[in-house]
Parts: structure tokens; C-alpha cells; sequence
């Protein structure tokens, strides 16, 4: 990679309790949108949180955007540039959606009056929010409450932004708009999204890691993880014993995941979806039907 | 095609007795709680060797320490779950079952109230304390009292966390209890009369004895221990109901506004009869 | 100016609960200052500054360049509110009743507002994002037991004094407001900052820069070791 990296971590570890949530992790990142995938406690929201200085690690060296924040200057001028979205997030009693918005600005330094009010407009429009931004968060429905959430993190074009699960509640007109959103920021700044939505990730994100309890299993291009699944991905009518993951679509077909495809199988186009069940080795089997 | 296990409705009454001893468990393990206990115990060891014949108004250590801390304890266990406010309002225990659970487990401290007030008075039965003016049946019901009120704080708390989502409201109900209390109890300072008696009675913990210095004789005030004991009874009774009431729906909160009217009548009532008595103060 | 994320209606409205018991002392005062109500309404008012730090946005808050240190000095103006309504109280109080020790209250009143800010300060270090409830409960539940039971024999001053024992009392609550106020600088430190191992809990986010190459800007390495020799090679 020859374009400079604004992330850089090595051999980062994090224990809670003994029990590392992340174990020895190397990993850099430069501008573009990186998607972070994982089972649930695999480590991902710890990353970010140590990526947004906001959690420490054990052991390991990080070194954002070309700085190690290892004094209060240097930490302030790393924060300066970065925009996070935290998984998790509640809002000040009887705020605004613009009132919470401005006041994360203040907290960004933005001190002069005029032009943060336009930033914090500006975002808000990103978000598709202009129209609410005089009504309190606490009318506001869980979808509008994570684009206020992500709104604060787009303030000031930050160069690094961090996103945890940014999508969550959020209907897929909008879910659309915030990808345009977050495909612009990808071409000058690093964004790094961490979700549960394969769709998302292989829609955005040029690279993609997966990480599993605190590891990293697979660093590379979207295209790359999804080619680890060619020919294992297979439609039949039923359930196979040797796939994987299975389970019955919307047809009314079965989509198995496997180790290869059965003689005489018809297959099918892998997802990142598969790829990532395969990587993981999910042996569970499952019957639904897929919406 | 997955076989879906039918689960019948459980009765109301075996949820409300399973809830209610969830509840329980929760408030006997509550710090706050456990605070209270350990400061009353160590309190304990103090007073048991100075009791005298003002002895039952000591009931103000379990008052306190189980019965205003139990307003913090009891508002905060009727809002813990406030962050899960849909996913327990949808489940089939409503919220007058839910609280009705929590008011049972006012009964917690009521427990260690009443095994207090019963080591008090065999604390003092046991070292001769000196005969007072003070008949044993009254001594007890003021004694009684003081349990009462280790659950009727509870109750408060339970109560305010239902009606008001007002981050602190515990604390600030603890203090209005507080100060309701001090401000009836300096009619003790006031000359007798039935009115003093009512200002001093109508609090939900009532003092009966002055608490002058070693020089001055030591008296017991007017009114009736008895009726003042059903007074507070009645107004536990009362909190529970409104907070009750808060949850209700339909026919079912207008039945509720009901028994709290009676409940209201029936406790005005009962604090008349404990004003009625003679207000004359009696030397101990 | 009101700092910005404040809980106005919880800091406001404990604050004037305050300021409602307090006028009460003063229009019924009498001959002597009736100590007993005046503390009772110090309770709210030091629950009012334990409620000044609460922000349930702290996850993303903890990532702005404005340092911790620098929004807790924001919000801190907050604690003006109730101390000017306990100050206002007592001088109000001093020229009804002339007899009343105004200096030591003010100097109580200033104690128990900065225990109560302490307390949620070192609840926030430890990773509470509204502190407020639990400072609030402790610090008030605290008084309220002061107010009504005596302190054992063996304490050595009144922590509420009636006639006496003023004096010393003051001396106990400057030294509770100047130790309060060292706890909350030193909690209101960002998380993101080197302390030794060993000294301090597992769940509270240190930096533990692992530094073999003392050249700053360095990436740094990796090692199995971490140990306190690094931070004093840091310095």
C-alpha cells in the first residue's frame, strides 16, 4: 500500500478479565471504507474504541494519523480529525436533534457561532434530518435517533471516521442515503465501519477483516473473501448433510454452504454472506425463510 | 415443521408470588439495603445500653436506616428496569402485577424492622428499664410503628419511582419524609393541645416522648399509639395503592381510585381517634 | 452561562427545592438559626452538583478533542447554581438571626456540594456515564443519617455543629472541600493516559504504550513484557 496510513495498530491486545477481547492485533488502514466483521464479542467495538482513543489497550502500539497520542496535545490533535459513532449511545434530557448536534460541535472546538451552526446543518441535511432538526430527540424514532448519533460523527469531514453498526434501525431508503454518504467520505478520508450487515460491507467497503474472538481471520479485498466461497455455494430442494449452513429461501429452494458443491448441484453466486459463514465455519443449520 | 410447546397462562396470583419473591431477593441484596442494616446493628450495640424510659422513640434508628434509605431503595428498584420499558410492558405481567410484586418486597425490611423493634423491647424488658409512664400495650404500638415505617418508606419509594421518572426523586422524597417528620415533631416543643397532637401525629413517624437533658423530667405526649398505628398502616396502604394506580387501566384504576378514597377516609379517621384522646402530657 | 449537556431540570429543580427549605428557615426563624431544616435543605443542593457531570452521550463525548479535564471545568459552573442558593440562604439567614455562624455554613455548604461533585467524578473515572443518581443517593443519604444520629464519641469533630464546635467543624469541611477538589482534577484526567500497571483496575482504560524505542513518533513494538519501566523510560 503506498498511500499513507492513517491507522496503524501493532500488536494491540486487550483483556477484559483475562479474556482478551483482542489478541495481538496488527492491522493498518488508509483512505478508503474497510468493513470490520465478526460474531458477536469478537472484538470489533473494542477496536474502534481503542481506533477512537477512547479505550486503551493492554499491550501494543497505535499510531493514528501519523501521530502516537501519547500526550494530551497530540490526543487532541488526533481527536480533531476523527468522527466516531459508538455502538451504544444515549442523549442529554430534552435536547434538539440540531441542540445535540451543536453542542458535540462546541465540543469539537467549533467556537465560532455562524459557521457551526452550517456544519451542524449541513450534516444533519447529509442524514436526512433538515427536516427535524427543531424537534426533541426523545420524539424521534430509533432510526432518526442513530442518524442524529451519526450526524455528530460527520461534523468537520473528520479524516478518520469510525462507525459501530451505523445502520442499525435505519430503513433502507435511508440505508441507501447513508451509503452515498459514506462512499464520498471513503474517497479522501479512512472510514472504518464495524456491522452486522454483510450487505453493507460488500456494497461500500473495498477491504474487509474479520475478526473472531479477538483475532484477526481474514484481511484482504471484499472480491477476495467472496472468491473463498466459489463453487461451495450451491440451490437444491432440500436441505444437504454436508453443507455448512442451509436454509430455505424465498423460492422455496435451499441454499446450502458448504465445503463444495454436491455432483450435479446447481450453483449459485456466492455472497460475502457465505463467504463469511464459510470463514467462520458455522456448522449450524438453520431453516427460515429468507425475506 | 417445528413443533411450538404450549405454555398455559399462569395464574395471576402464581406470578405475582413468583414475582414478588424476585423482588425480594433484590431488595435484600441492594446495597443500600445492606448499608442500612449493618449501620442498625452497629446502632444497636450503642443504644442497648442506654435505653431509658423514652426508649420507645429509639425506633428512629430503624425508621431511618431501613425506613427513609428504603425510599432510595424502593425507587430504585421500581426504575431499574426503566431502559427495558417496551420489552416489559409487552410482557403479560402488567404493571399492577408488576408492582403489586415490588410492594410485597416492601416487606423485606419490614421483616428486619419488626425483628428490631422486638429485640428493643426485649432489650429493655430484659435490663429492667425504668418504668414509665408509658403502658406496655401503648409501648408496643409505638414500637410498631417504627416496623411500619420500615416498609412504608419502601413504599414511598416504590411509589415515587411509578409516578415520576425524575432522576433523584427518591432522594428528594427521602428528604421531604425527613423534613415532614421534623417539622411535626417540634409541636413537642409547643404547648399541649389537641392541635399539637395533630401536628405531630398526622407524620407518617411520630415521636412520643420529649427528649430533654438530664435536668428536665422526661414526658410522654398525648394521643393514642394505637389509632396512630393504624394511621400509618392506612397510609401504607396508600402509597401502595397509588402507586398502583399509576399502571392501571380502565375499570381497574377506577376500582383502584376507589380503595384509595377509602383507604383515605378510613386513615383520616383513624388520625382523629388518635387526636381525640387526652393531649395532656404524662411525666415518665 | 449554562454549560451546554447540563441536566437543567434535575440540577434546577433539586436547586430550587433547595432554595424552597431554605426560605422556609428563614421567614420562621426565631430566636436562633434553626440549623436542623437549613442542613435538610443543603441535601438537595449537594444531590444537585452530583447530577452536574451526568452525559449519556459519554461514548462519543469521550472522543472529542475538548479534554475531559477541560469539559469537567465547564460543566463545574453548574455547582454555581446550587452554592449561590446555599450562600444566598445563609446570608439571608445572618441577617435575620444575627447569631448565626455564617462563615462555617458556608464553608459546610461549599464542603458538601464538592464531596457530592467527588463522588460522581470518581464514579465517571470508573466508567459511569451518569454518576448523578448514585453521587446523589450516597452523598444525601450520608447527610440525612449525619442530620439525625449522633457521630460515636470517638470522632474527633462535629461534622454538623450546633453551638459549639464550630471551629473545628470548618476545619473538617475545608479539608473535605479541598480534598474533593483534588479528587475531582485528578479524575476528570482523560482515560487515555499512562499509569503504571499494577495500580490501577482491570476495567479502567489506561494507555499502556508499549515503547522499546525511545525516538519519538515511533511505531514501537510489541513485547511480552509490560512493566513500569517504560513509563520511567517515557519521562
Amino acid at each position: 500500500m503506498t498511500a499513507a496510513l492513517t491507522v496503524s495498530l501493532t500488536g494491540v491486545t486487550k483483556r477484559y478479565r483475562g479474556t482478551p477481547a483482542l489478541d495481538s492485533v496488527d492491522l493498518s488502514f488508509g483512505a478508503g471504507i474497510t468493513g470490520l466483521l465478526g460474531p458477536n464479542g469478537a472484538g470489533k467495538t473494542t477496536f474502534l474504541r481503542i481506533v477512537a482513543t477512547v479505550l486503551a489497550p493492554d499491550a501494543g502500539d497505535v499510531r493514528l494519523l501519523g501521530r502516537v497520542p501519547e500526550t494530551a496535545d497530540r490526543l487532541a490533535e488526533v481527536r480533531r480529525r476523527l468522527g466516531y459513532l459508538p455502538q451504544e449511545m444515549g442523549f442529554p434530557r430534552g435536547f434538539t436533534a440540531f441542540g445535540f448536534v451543536d453542542y458535540m460541535a462546541v465540543l469539537k472546538e467549533w467556537t465560532a457561532h455562524a459557521a457551526r451552526h452550517a456544519e451542524v446543518r449541513r450534516v444533519l441535511d447529509l442524514v436526512d434530518l433538515g427536516n427535524v432538526t427543531t424537534k426533541r430527540i426523545s420524539a424521534l424514532s430509533g432510526g432518526q435517533r442513530r442518524r442524529v448519533a451519526l450526524a455528530q460523527a460527520l461534523l468537520g469531514e473528520p479524516d478518520l471516521l469510525l462507525l459501530d453498526e451505523p445502520t442499525t434501525g435505519v430503513d433502507p431508503e435511508q440505508r441507501v442515503t447513508l451509503r452515498q454518504v459514506l462512499s464520498r467520505a471513503g474517497e479522501r478520508s479512512t472510514v472504518l465501519l464495524s456491522t452486522h450487515q454483510t450487505e453493507d460491507v460488500a456494497a461500500l467497503c473495498d477491504r474487509v477483516v474479520v475478526l473472531d474472538a479477538g483475532r484477526v481471520r481474514f484481511d484482504g479485498p471484499v472480491t477476495d473473501l467472496v472468491a473463498t466461497a466459489a463453487g461451495r455455494v450451491w440451490l437444491a430442494d432440500a436441505p444437504h448433510p454436508a453443507a455448512r449452513a442451509s436454509w430455505r429461501t424465498g423460492t422455496g429452494r435451499h441454499r446450502n454452504v458448504g465445503e463444495a458443491a454436491p455432483p450435479g448441484a446447481e450453483p449459485a453466486e456466492p455472497t460475502l454472506e457465505d463467504a463469511y459463514l464459510l470463514l467462520l465455519g458455522d456448522r449450524a443449520r438453520t431453516t427460515a425463510v429468507a425475506a | 415443521m417445528t413443533a411450538v410447546v404450549e405454555r398455559r397462562a399462569a395464574p395471576a396470583q402464581a406470578t405475582l408470588r413468583t414475582l414478588a419473591w424476585v423482588e425480594a431477593r433484590r431488595y435484600a441484596r441492594h446495597p443500600v439495603f445492606l448499608l442500612g442494616a449493618g449501620l442498625l446493628v452497629w446502632s444497636s450495640v450503642a443504644i442497648s445500653d442506654d435505653l431509658d424510659a423514652t426508649f420507645p422513640d429509639f425506633k428512629v434508628a430503624v425508621g431511618f436506616l431501613v425506613g427513609v434509605f428504603g425510599v432510595l431503595v424502593g425507587y430504585q428498584l421500581t426504575r431499574s428496569l426503566s431502559r427495558s420499558t417496551d420489552a416489559v410492558t409487552a410482557a403479560p405481567a402488567d404493571g399492577v402485577l408488576r408492582t403489586a410484586a415490588l410492594c410485597l418486597a416492601c416487606l423485606v425490611p419490614g421483616a428486619l424492622g419488626l425483628a428490631w423493634v422486638g429485640w428493643l423491647y426485649a432489650t429493655a424488658v430484659l435490663t429492667s428499664t425504668p418504668d414509665s409512664a408509658i403502658g406496655t400495650g401503648d409501648r408496643i404500638a409505638i414500637l410498631l410503628a417504627g416496623a411500619v415505617a420500615t416498609v412504608g418508606g419502601p413504599l414511598v419509594g416504590v411509589m415515587v419511582g411509578r409516578w415520576t421518572r425524575f432522576p433523584g426523586a427518591g432522594l428528594v422524597a427521602a428528604v421531604l419524609l425527613v423534613l415532614w417528620t421534623g417539622f411535626s415533631s417540634s409541636a413537642l416543643e409547643q404547648r399541649a393541645s389537641h392541635l399539637t397532637d395533630l401536628a405531630r401525629l398526622q407524620a407518617p413517624f411520630a415521636f412520643w416522648t420529649s427528649s430533654g437533658d438530664a435536668h428536665a423530667t422526661n414526658w410522654v405526649a398525648g394521643g393514642s399509639p394505637w389509632w396512630h398505628l393504624a394511621y400509618v398502616v392506612l397510609l401504607c396502604g396508600l402509597a401502595a395503592t397509588a402507586a398502583m394506580v399509576h399502571e392501571a387501566t380502565g375499570g381497574r384504576r377506577t376500582r383502584l381510585w376507589r380503595v384509595l378514597a377509602v383507604l383515605g377516609v378510613l386513615a383520616l379517621g383513624c388520625l382523629a381517634l388518635a387526636v381525640a384522646g387526652d393531649p395532656t402530657r404524662v411525666p415518665l | 452561562m449554562i454549560p451546554q449537556g447540563l441536566d437543567r431540570a434535575v440540577v434546577g429543580g433539586t436547586s430550587a427545592l433547595g432554595a424552597v427549605i431554605l426560605t422556609a428557615c428563614v421567614v420562621l426563624a426565631g430566636d436562633h438559626p434553626p440549623l436542623l431544616f437549613l442542613r435538610l435543605g443543603l441535601v438537595p443542593l449537594a444531590a444537585a452538583a452530583a447530577f452536574v457531570l451526568d452525559d449519556p452521550a459519554a461514548p462519543a463525548v469521550d472522543a472529542v478533542p475538548r479534554t475531559r479535564r477541560r469539559r469537567t471545568a465547564d460543566r463545574t459552573v453548574g455547582v454555581a447554581l446550587p452554592l449561590g442558593v446555599w450562600a444566598t440562604g445563609v446570608g439571608a439567614l445572618e441577617l435575620r438571626v444575627p447569631a448565626t455562624a455564617a462563615a462555617g455554613l458556608l464553608v459546610e455548604g461549599a464542603g458538601a456540594l464538592a464531596v457530592g461533585l467527588a463522588l460522581a467524578a470518581l464514579l465517571r473515572w470508573a466508567g459511569r456515564a451518569e454518576p448523578g443518581e448514585i453521587a446523589a443517593s450516597a452523598v444525601g443519604g450520608t447527610m440525612l443519617a449525619l442530620l439525625v444520629f449522633d457521630l460515636p464519641s470517638w470522632w474527633p469533630a462535629p461534622v454538623f455543629p450546633g453551638d459549639d464546635g464550630w471551629a473545628a467543624s470548618t476545619a473538617l469541611w475545608g479539608g473535605l472541600t479541598l480534598t474533593a477538589a483534588v479528587l475531582v482534577a485528578l479524575t476528570s484526567a482523560d482515560a487515555w493516559r499512562r499509569i503504571p500497571v499494577g495500580r490501577r483496575p482491570a476495567h479502567v482504560p489506561w494507555p499502556s504504550w508499549r515503547r522499546r524505542d525511545p525516538e519519538p513518533g515511533g511505531g514501537g513494538r510489541p513485547s511480552p513484557d509490560w512493566s513500569r519501566s517504560s513509563w520511567a523510560s517515557r519521562r
